[in-house]
């Protein structure tokens, strides 16, 4: 079966075929009509190579925080509870 | 101009000592806590961390290295290292005195720290959390 996307947006076009992908028609091909000459391409090739990354099913997630200090966790059993263990000191350290 | 201006409207976050050991530490009981947090924070929010947190990590009983590296990812994840300045001491006083529950010194200038930086306090120090939602409170 054959789909023909005609939107010249890309965003547009991008969510048309992620819901059509997510329908489980994966393996369908789509005619592309915003190239000089119509070309057919499946939908996983076209989400590949034009989908925004964070909007494709197979791009990256946006990086959070932890993306920042995953690679920098160490493993010390000093101190197991820090919160306490600081909640004690400043109490003791800092009278009222 | 609007890169400066963009960026004072970035949310910020500011860290508590508890919650920069969590973070780095596997062992710590919050460690999880502290991963599944950041887990929903962007990459490119704001954190901000107080001087006195870094005295704080920077005097913890870990072994040498430890306590080196802790305080090194801190720093670095920092964007800025915070403290009351000298034009500050006035608004410190009132701050402190409208404090219901007394707390020491150190919570107390957390608490302003976070006020004045419009920023969210990321601890798992209970008592400093219950605290910082009062005035959260009080503030209206």
């Amino acid at each position: 079966m054959t789909r023909r996307i005609q939107s010249t947006d890309l965003k547009t076009k991008t969510k048309k075929v992620l819901d059509l992908a997510s329908k489980g028609e994966d393996d369908l091909i789509l005619y592309v009509h915003d190239q000089p000459k119509a070309v057919m391409i499946s939908y996983d090739k076209w989400i590949a190579e034009n989908a925004p990354k964070r909007n494709s099913k197979k791009g990256k997630k946006e990086k959070t925080l932890w993306d920042r200090v995953k690679d920098k966790v160490i493993s010390d059993p000093t101190i197991t509870d820090s919160a306490a263990y600081f909640r004690k000191r400043r109490d003791e350290e800092i009278p009222n | 101009m609007q890169l400066t201006s963009e960026r004072e409207e970035m949310k910020k976050y500011l860290i508590d000592t508890s919650f920069a050991i969590s973070l780095f530490n596997e062992k710590d009981s919050n460690y999880k806590n502290a991963q599944t947090k950041t887990s929903t924070l962007p990459a490119d929010i704001s954190i901000i961390v107080p001087v006195l947190v870094m005295i704080e990590l920077a005097f913890n009983p870990f072994k040498e290295n430890t306590r080196t590296t802790i305080f090194n990812n801190t720093e670095k994840l920092a964007n800025s290292i915070i403290n009351i300045n000298k034009s500050d001491i006035n608004d410190f006083k009132l701050f402190v005195d409208k404090i219901e529950n007394k707390i020491g010194t150190i919570d107390a200038t957390i608490l302003y720290l976070a006020f004045k930086h419009k920023a969210e306090l990321l601890t798992f120090d209970k008592r400093l959390e219950k605290e910082y939602y009062n005035q959260i409170k009080l503030l209206g």
